[in-house]
């Protein structure tokens, strides 16, 4: 459901760039409502990074109009990057300056970030006792980490985040998560590209997917995830049996085996409508097969992102202009 | 935005102090003027002794002729100083993704350009000014600072110590403007070209061409920047040496010109720079 205009945060409508004769989008709508973390995904190419460098003023659309708060940002640009707080392509700092000195000066650009802020950002992405080193001396994962810290330094209403957990480790990975689950629960809209579905679906509660410069799907995560077929693990004594009877079964679409999460075999079934999982049970147990486990499956957001993009096309497209490989 | 621009070019003033490059040029620059006053007395005295002859003296030399050059020597390196700096400069921030983090952030791309036209500028300046008064204190160390006075009569006053300081203002004060011309040179070639060790070498090149053009060709002389680096200071040490071949040079057209030459060559140069980066699209 398409939210009331007022509501959307961020609104782009027909966005179309055109590299050297490359679309790197192709009439993209994508629309960010107030309050929301909003994963864009795609494959390589699809036109993310582009996306978010159209939306953050940093590349002119050919054709499109991108509007934040609800003003224009060709026109008001300044004015609304005060209130936008971002992480594009990784982080960039003055190596041989601090960080507290870098995130000092990027504070007073955007309006100005007392000393206490400046520490609790660093105290947020676990970067306090290092804050006085210069960058050049971090690592990959602490630049990133820095960078996130630049972003919500200003206290932004919109923050926008490309690939937010590349490079980072484990704990790290965690951190994020809580920071952006913190602005979720402050009431900031948050943008977030990313390749780590797994990670988005912990922290997104909506999701647009593009291929080709084009809107795929978008959506809850719910929305998108419930159309999906419905999918049964099964868990039985004689898993033959069982596939000879099943594939009798009209509601029964596809069966496949697998490995359980115990390393024994199992049957996944994919049926055609809901509400069947009783019946099938009481079926495999009048047949005389003991039925171990009979557990509804929802497809991840890796598997719904596979479907919809296509495996096969994936990384088939030239990056985008800046995109590393 | 005033205050915007003010903290912009703060902040390059800030990056140019973390760097050793700004640092060193200026040191080796100050040494260079502080010692070529003697140095020299001492390369004309040994070259006249390697061809044989007594040491060479010039009765017409003195502490403003050693001021003079001095600071023409100094000022080579110093140019090369700033244009390498201004050439580097956009390239480097977009190599480093930090023209990136700048334009994510709400400021004007042609505001970014400006505060570092503006930081080169004044960086350039004070340089010259440290430049200026070391080679002062290398001449004075070396035969003195005083009235010119004709060498034949020593009584006659030819020009007052009063006056020859004034002439020395006004030539820092004439070279300012080709030193930003300069800047401006060196920051439109770190806008077009996105590489700093390609944008950098293009500059240096940009910069001999011109010098080239300029001694080659007389008309496009007086409309190229780089002979107004060196005329201010040359013009000042031919005074000090009473030689009177260059006085028309003094004339309130010839002054001027080096002024409005070196501003038009700014603003050419920064116009174009701020439209291109200003039409770029941020990609790095």
């Amino acid at each position: 459901m398409i939210p009331p205009m007022s509501e959307l945060v961020l609104e782009a409508r027909g966005l179309v760039k055109v590299y050297r004769g490359h679309r790197a989008l192709d009439g993209l709508d994508l629309e960010v409502p107030q309050g929301a973390v909003l994963g864009l995904l795609g494959p390589n190419g699809a036109g993310k990074s582009t996306t978010l460098r159209v939306v953050l003023g940093l590349v002119r659309p050919s054709r499109g109009e991108v509007k934040i708060f609800g003003r224009p940002l060709a026109k008001e640009r300044l004015s609304l990057l005060r209130r936008v707080g971002s992480l594009v392509e990784g982080a960039a700092f003055y190596g041989q300056l601090s960080a507290l000195d870098n995130l000092r000066w990027l504070g007073e650009l955007a309006g100005g970030a007392s000393r206490e802020r400046i520490a609790s950002c660093l105290d947020e992405v676990g970067l306090s006792a290092r804050g006085g080193d210069p960058v050049k001396t971090y690592s990959t994962g602490m630049r990133q980490r820095l960078g996130l810290a630049a972003a919500i330094l200003h206290d932004p209403e919109l923050v926008v985040l490309d690939e937010p957990l590349s490079g980072l480790d484990p704990p790290a990975v965690l951190l994020v998560r809580g920071l952006i689950r913190r602005l979720a629960a402050e009431g900031k809209t948050v943008l977030i590209s990313s390749h780590a579905l797994h990670e988005v679906e912990q922290v997104c509660d909506r999701v647009t997917i593009i291929r080709s410069g084009r809107v795929l799907a978008s959506g809850t995560v719910s929305e998108l995830l419930e159309p999906q077929a419905v999918r049964l693990e099964l868990s039985v004594d004689d898993l033959d049996a069982a596939t000879t009877l099943l594939k009798a079964d009209p509601v029964v679409e596809s069966l496949e085996q697998i490995e359980g999460e115990d390393g024994s075999p199992r049957l996944m079934l994919q049926l055609t409508q809901k509400g069947e999982a009783a019946r099938l049970n009481r079926a495999l147990v009048e047949a005389g097969l003991a039925v171990n486990a009979l557990v509804p499956r929802r497809p991840s957001l890796e598997e719904l992102f596979h479907s919809l993009a296509g495996d096969a096309e994936a990384g088939e497209r030239p990056p985008e202009p800046g995109e590393s490989a | 935005m005033i205050a915007r621009l003010w903290l912009l070019i703060r902040f390059e003033w800030r990056k140019l102090l973390s760097r050793k490059l700004p640092i060193v040029a200026a040191i080796c620059v100050l040494i260079l003027a502080l010692l070529a006053p003697k140095a020299g007395q001492v390369m004309d005295t040994a070259a006249a002794l390697a061809q044989g002859k007594t040491a060479h003296v010039d009765l017409f030399a003195n502490g403003w002729t050693a001021l003079c050059s001095a600071v023409g020597s100094a000022r080579f390196f110093l140019v090369l100083a700033v244009v390498v700096l201004a050439g580097s400069s956009v390239a480097e921030e977009t190599s480093q993704g930090t023209l990136r983090a700048i334009c994510l952030r709400p400021v004007r791309r042609w505001e970014f350009l400006l505060a570092k036209l503006l930081g080169l500028w004044s960086y350039a300046g004070a340089l010259l000014i440290a430049v200026v008064i070391a080679a002062a204190f290398g001449a004075e160390l070396d035969r003195g600072l005083y009235d010119v006075v004709d060498p034949s009569f020593p009584d006659r006053l030819v020009r007052a110590f009063g006056d020859m300081c004034g002439y020395v203002y006004l030539a820092v004060a004439l070279t300012l403007p080709p030193l930003l011309a300069l800047c401006a040179l060196g920051l439109l070639v770190s806008v077009l070209v996105e590489h700093p060790g390609h944008a950098t070498g293009i500059a240096v090149a940009a910069l001999f061409a011109l010098t080239a053009v300029s001694g080659m060709i007389d008309e496009l002389r007086p409309w190229i920047f780089t002979d107004d680096l060196s005329a201010p200071f040359a013009l000042v040490g031919d005074l000090a040496a009473q030689y009177t071949g260059t006085k028309s040079r003094l004339a309130i057209g010839a002054l001027a010109r080096g002024v409005w030459v070196p501003l038009l060559w700014t603003g050419a140069c920064f116009g174009i720079a701020a439209t291109v980066l200003e039409r770029r699209d941020v990609l790095a």
